[in-house]
């Protein structure tokens, strides 16, 4: 029933919602949660449960449970509690077989007592029928239907800073703010729920008072320049150095603050009687919801069950609603004396001290109307033959709370049982962060404002405004929370996970089975391991557990709190993509050639430069054609391109690779291989010596950071006299390659392309169409060419240049597929590709490439060690026989000897020169020798016979670099 | 020979939105990417100043051999300067320096006919140059990197070197009378990268890439 305008309500009236739910009509009012405009119009039942299917109604009214799960549409684990109704909405329940009110599954409570918990660790490991059980199980345990064709959600995910940042807008959270924003810091405040005040707005006990206190202090923050409010916004986690993910509807906020105060408050707690899950019992927090946020009626004649002031304040805000309260059935011995009593007594409310309630009973539709209390004992026991029954239509619950300590938790904070209060309430916080209200032990409302006042104080001093507070908060003298809020039944359905159906018994029958640790009977009985995380069931638990094994709760310990505090949908933490891309200076120049590009680290790079009408290897080999035959280009601006400068440049180079440079003629280059400390070989490049004290040197594209930030660190730590100089990024570069590439080059440039003044391995500087070039003559693919390298932003000027030159020489550019396949006519190995993490340069014959004789360099000790030590296996190239037809090995398929693995292959392809596949192995060295016969094992698992032979494949004796044409 | 024709590494990227073009030091770059510039140059602009020309300097001789130029350094690293020729210059280290020109300034040719003294390593730069204006600039920054922009000190001339979109960047806050504005540099082969994302998540906020005429004085 709905109730007339409340204060603070979160309803606009003006605007009805139209919904559906479960097939039937139903109308709501804009601002209303889908739960509270079903309740609104009489639907009490709302969900069924995870594992008996029991009809479930509001049990929090927060997103403290999951009993209302929905479906909306294409959108799943729709909270009904806290997602307000739109218009056009089309809910269904989750977890139903033909829907929830003819739910299939509705019976398998009744074979509760053969799925105990635990009961599929035993029941199914049978490895033959796992999969069909596995089946099953996947089918009646969804929370609702994936629809793969739900678009791809993009969000914004942003970083925001601030000074203080206060987790909970209620009264303690709401003073924090004020007062750290008073003392000068920026403050952010947020709150999960919808409108900020917290429990200062709904737990009023019919005492207007108390609501203006908080409405006041939500005026003040909401007026105030450094506030920054933020409502509909939860703590989704805590990290280090006060980094605290805020999330939104549309998206995750980073925080990064000085210092953070949680206010987060506490979840109520179901007081834990058979039957306890029927629609109609609920939370006490919950109806007071209910009533001040949406103006709804939570129930007619309701009993509750306390045992605490909070309870008394609960049958006060129900008799201002117009609501019958029953009797008060509080679980302690004893009342205190309070107003709150006075006033119900007065009103003709009954009291009932040492009584708990022992069942409720459910109407034909399984909801509530009724219950049984007992009396019960000191220790909680039921006193036999004081049974009585009270018709009712609800029953609010308010025997106790949990600190939502999640985020001081996971902040690394030492929380201690505080037996008054029986809580956990922080002992020791880390530095920056600060708690306060009833996370920290304060629950009268003046405290909870002054504990608020002092952690704004103490955590504006942390941030460098103001000072601390010496403020000290009388503690309470009245516990919050009951001991033991469980009332024994020999029929169980106690329940104490909602989420996971879980009743007492099913701890006893754990702790029975051994799992008597907090975090074992975790995660045995599953408890809090739903989607609710624990919220409403984590202390009962621990409590159970301690009673169980002898324990107080400070021994039984808590579980660990890990991230998210709620679930965050996917799309928020992926947020808009950041994957760094990157483009050499000619890539729009491959795109208009129809380069198909292939990724390479964070470069797109053209695998080959597609033909219309030519398949993907007859453009290849087309391009490969070109080289061999006429002239190509390529980019090559990826490599890493680096310079050392300086009096002992070449002493350093001399130290980071393997070869000498120190006896280097200006002019010439020389090819370089780098090792780690371990002496595996980590990259390798061609080192050039524009100067005498300049060198400019060449890395692997793969390695073109890590190599520059390992050789400053070693500059920096070496201290020698020279600097280094990253020009990856600054530099274009092309290799032109082929039997015309000089000819070509020669219409661009003045300089001496003659074998006698620019031979192979020299490096000249000079201008090539007018742009300042260094050029390598480098035969990386086994043909004259020229690496070219030129200022970044002159790289398409000079690409076109040379493609225009190179009109009558048939020149076209080529990709890193036909790269690949010269360079393995030629023998020459990729670094990465033929090598991998233990390669050291003698398993790959690069023995002439390493000066031990040098004083120093980096690797030489392994170097030395491993050169005295017999070869584990061998790099060595290999043809596949002359007429081989049929699947083709692919690299990484493995050779096999005598029926044991005996190598790898590293490189394959099919080589147009030599006419049959050729590829370069690891073997073991006794197969090394060329002529070797061995065998390739394929995907498929056949063999396919190859040789062992020399390399190169393709001009052994580097003829082609004696002719130019 | 005709002086060789400077590409902006942001082309690629610019190109396909049919920008009108303007040639600026030898550089194509776009004059206007429509009637909404100025708009978008109030809320969150992304500008392509590349052209503009660039040298860098380090090492223990770095401070010296601009000196002899006659080019200022800031005191202070994590700082920069604009000289009264409005070539700007930013320490972004004890010893490293960049130099940028003003439209047709000759001081970095200067530094590159110099030749370097000991202890002076030239850093040839052509970055991606980017200026970010507008009233959401602060919240485009928040949407792409970790850095608190809104916590510089502005008077004080401040050069942040950071991480944005993945990106490595150096970032200058400029205070001018019309509001401030951010100057941006990153490795050129990350420039069309930067360049897009950033006027992605512009558009977000009303913004986007806009054009040399909007810019006007805030391009120099």
């Amino acid at each position: 029933m709905r109730l007339p305008a409340m204060p603070d309500e979160w309803l606009d009236r003006s605007r009805a919602v139209r919904f559906r739910f479960e097939g039937r009509s139903f109308e709501g009012l804009t601002g209303d949660s889908i739960s509270s405009a079903l309740w609104a119009a009489g639907q009490r039942t709302l969900g069924r449960s995870f594992k008996y299917h029991r009809v479930r109604g509001i049990l929090s009214a927060a997103n403290h449970d999951v009993n209302v799960m929905l479906q909306d549409g294409q959108k799943l684990n729709t909270r009904g509690d806290v997602i307000a109704v739109r218009e056009g909405m089309d809910l269904t329940a989750v977890n139903t077989f033909g829907g929830l009110a003819g739910d299939r599954a509705r019976h398998l409570g009744m074979f509760a007592r053969f799925l105990p918990v635990g009961f599929y660790y035993k029941a199914f490991h049978n490895k033959r029928l796992f999969p069909a059980w596995e089946r099953l199980f996947r089918r009646i345990t969804g929370l609702g239907v994936i629809d793969f064709g739900t678009p791809h959600i993009r969000t914004a995910k942003s970083y925001d800073f601030c000074d203080v940042l206060v987790v909970g807008a209620g009264p303690s959270g709401l003073a924090a703010a004020l007062a750290a924003a008073s003392s000068g810091a920026s403050v952010v405040i947020c709150d999960e729920n919808a409108r900020a005040g917290g429990s200062g707005l709904y737990q009023l006990g019919a005492d207007d008072a108390r609501r203006m206190q908080t409405r006041t202090l939500l005026d003040q923050v909401r007026a105030h320049p450094r506030i920054r409010l933020l409502e509909g916004t939860y703590a989704a986690a805590y990290y280090a150095d006060q980094w605290v993910p805020l999330v939104d509807a549309d998206k995750m906020t980073k925080m990064r603050a000085r210092a953070v105060i949680v206010a987060a408050g506490v979840f109520e707690q179901p007081t834990v009687f058979r039957n306890n899950d029927l629609p109609g019992v609920m939370m006490g927090s919950a109806m007071q919801r209910l009533i001040y946020r949406y103006a709804v009626q939570p129930v007619r004649r309701a009993v509750v069950v306390t045992a605490n002031a909070d309870g008394y304040r609960v049958a006060l805000d129900l008799l201002a609603a117009g609501s019958t309260v029953a009797s008060i059935v509080d679980m302690r011995a004893n009342v205190p004396p309070s107003a709150q009593a006075d006033a119900l007594r007065s009103r003709g409310v009954e009291i009932l001290a040492g009584h708990a309630v022992y069942e409720a009973h459910a109407n034909g539709k399984g909801e509530l109307d009724g219950v049984t209390v007992c009396r019960i004992d000191g220790a909680g026991r039921v006193v036999s033959g004081s049974n009585r029954s009270i018709d009712c239509d609800g029953v609010a619950m308010s025997t106790g709370w949990a600190p939502t300590a999640n985020l001081l938790y996971q902040a690394g904070t030492k929380m201690r049982f505080d037996d008054l209060l029986q809580q956990f309430v922080p002992d020791t916080l880390p530095e920056g962060v600060f708690a306060c209200g009833r996370v920290n032990g304060f629950f009268r409302l003046e405290s909870r404002i002054a504990d608020g006042q002092r952690a704004g104080l103490d955590a504006a001093a942390h941030a460098g405004f103001g000072a601390p507070s010496d403020t000290r908060i009388p503690p309470e003298s009245e516990a919050p929370s009951l001991a033991w809020p469980i009332v024994a039944h020999p029929d169980g359905k106690n329940f104490v996970d909602f989420d996971e159906d879980l009743q007492v018994k099913d701890f006893e029958n754990a702790v029975q089975e051994g799992y008597d640790n907090i975090e074992l009977l975790k995660r045995f009985s599953t408890v809090g391991m739903g989607p609710s995380q624990g919220k409403h069931s984590n202390m009962t638990a621990l409590r159970i557990l301690a009673r169980l094994t002898g324990k107080t709760p400070q021994q039984v310990g808590t579980t660990t709190a890990r991230p998210f505090f709620h679930p965050v949908p996917l799309s928020h933490l992926a947020g808009r993509g950041f994957s760094p891309q990157r483009h050499s200076p000619l890539h729009g120049r491959h795109a208009a050639l129809g380069a198909v590009f292939m990724q390479a680290g964070a470069w797109e790079r053209p695998e080959y430069y597609r033909v219309e009408g030519r398949s993907r290897i007859d453009c290849i080999r087309e391009e490969v054609r070109r080289v061999r035959t006429a002239v190509a280009m390529i980019d090559v601006g990826t490599l890493g391109k680096l310079e050392v400068r300086g009096p002992q440049a070449a002493e350093f180079l001399q130290r980071v690779y393997t070869g000498r440079y120190d006896n280097m003629k200006v002019g010439a280059t020389r090819y370089a291989v780098m090792c780690d400390e371990s002496g595996v070989l980590s990259d390798e490049g061609v080192v050039a010596r524009v100067s005498e004290d300049v060198f400019y040197f060449t890395t692997t594209s793969s390695g073109a950071a890590t190599v520059y930030r390992e050789l400053s660190r070693l500059n920096i730590e070496w201290k020698l006299d020279c600097g280094l100089v990253n020009l990856t990024g600054a530099y274009s570069a092309v290799n032109l390659a082929g039997p015309a590439s000089r000819k070509v080059l020669a219409q661009l440039t003045d300089m001496d392309l003659s074998s006698a003044s620019f031979p192979y391995l020299a490096c000249r500087s000079g201008l090539v169409a007018g742009i300042p070039v260094r050029m390598m003559r480098v035969g990386f693919v086994g043909e004259w060419g020229y690496e070219i390298h030129m200022p970044a932003e002159y790289g398409p000027t000079l690409w076109d240049a040379v493609m225009k030159a190179g009109e009558a020489s048939g020149i076209g550019p080529f990709g890193v597929e036909a790269q690949r396949l010269l360079r393995l006519e030629k023998g020459h190995l990729i670094v990465s590709q033929d090598t991998d993490g233990l390669t050291n340069p003698f398993e790959v014959g690069m023995n002439w490439a390493v000066k031990l004789d040098k004083p120093f360099f980096v690797g030489q000790r392994s170097l030395q060690i491993l050169k005295q030590m017999p070869l584990k296996r061998k790099l060595v190239g290999f043809l596949l026989a002359q007429n081989h037809s049929g699947q083709v090995p692919m690299e990484c398929h493995l050779v096999i000897h005598d029926g044991e693995i005996a190598g790898r292959v590293t490189s394959i392809s099919w080589s147009p020169h030599v006419g049959r596949y050729i590829g370069l192995a690891f073997l073991q060295p006794s197969l090394t020798e060329p002529g070797t016969p061995f065998s390739i094992r394929i995907g498929d698992g056949s063999m396919v016979a190859a040789e062992v032979c020399a390399t190169p494949f393709f001009d052994p004796k580097d003829e082609r670099q004696k002719e130019a044409e | 020979m005709n002086a060789p024709i400077r590409i902006s590494p942001l082309f690629d990227v610019q190109a396909p939105l049919g920008p009108k073009w303007s040639h600026v030091d030898a550089m194509q770059t776009p004059a206007s990417f429509g009637s909404a510039d100025g708009a978008k140059l109030a809320l969150a602009g992304i500008g392509d100043v590349s052209f503009r020309r660039r040298a860098g300097v380090k090492g223990p001789g770095a401070a010296a051999a601009l000196a002899e130029l006659g080019i200022a350094t800031p005191e202070r690293p994590n700082s920069f300067l604009r000289m009264a020729c409005g070539t700007l210059v930013a320490r972004m280290g004890r010893t490293e320096f960049m130099v940028e020109d003003a439209a047709g300034g000759t001081r970095t040719a200067q530094m590159h006919a110099q030749t370097p003294g000991a202890g002076v390593y030239p850093v040839p730069r052509f970055d991606a140059a980017l200026v970010v204006t507008g009233e959401r600039a602060i919240e485009l920054f928040r949407q792409s990197c970790a850095f608190d922009f809104s916590s510089l000190v502005l008077p004080e001339q401040p050069l942040v070197m950071t991480s944005m979109v993945g990106v490595g960047v150096t970032v200058v806050a400029i205070d001018d009378p019309s509001g401030p504005y951010y100057r941006v540099w990153c490795d050129g082969t990350y420039g069309g990268y930067l360049w897009a994302t950033l006027v992605e998540v512009a558009s977000d906020l009303g913004g986007g890439a806009v054009g040399l005429e909007a810019l006007g004085r805030l391009a120099q």
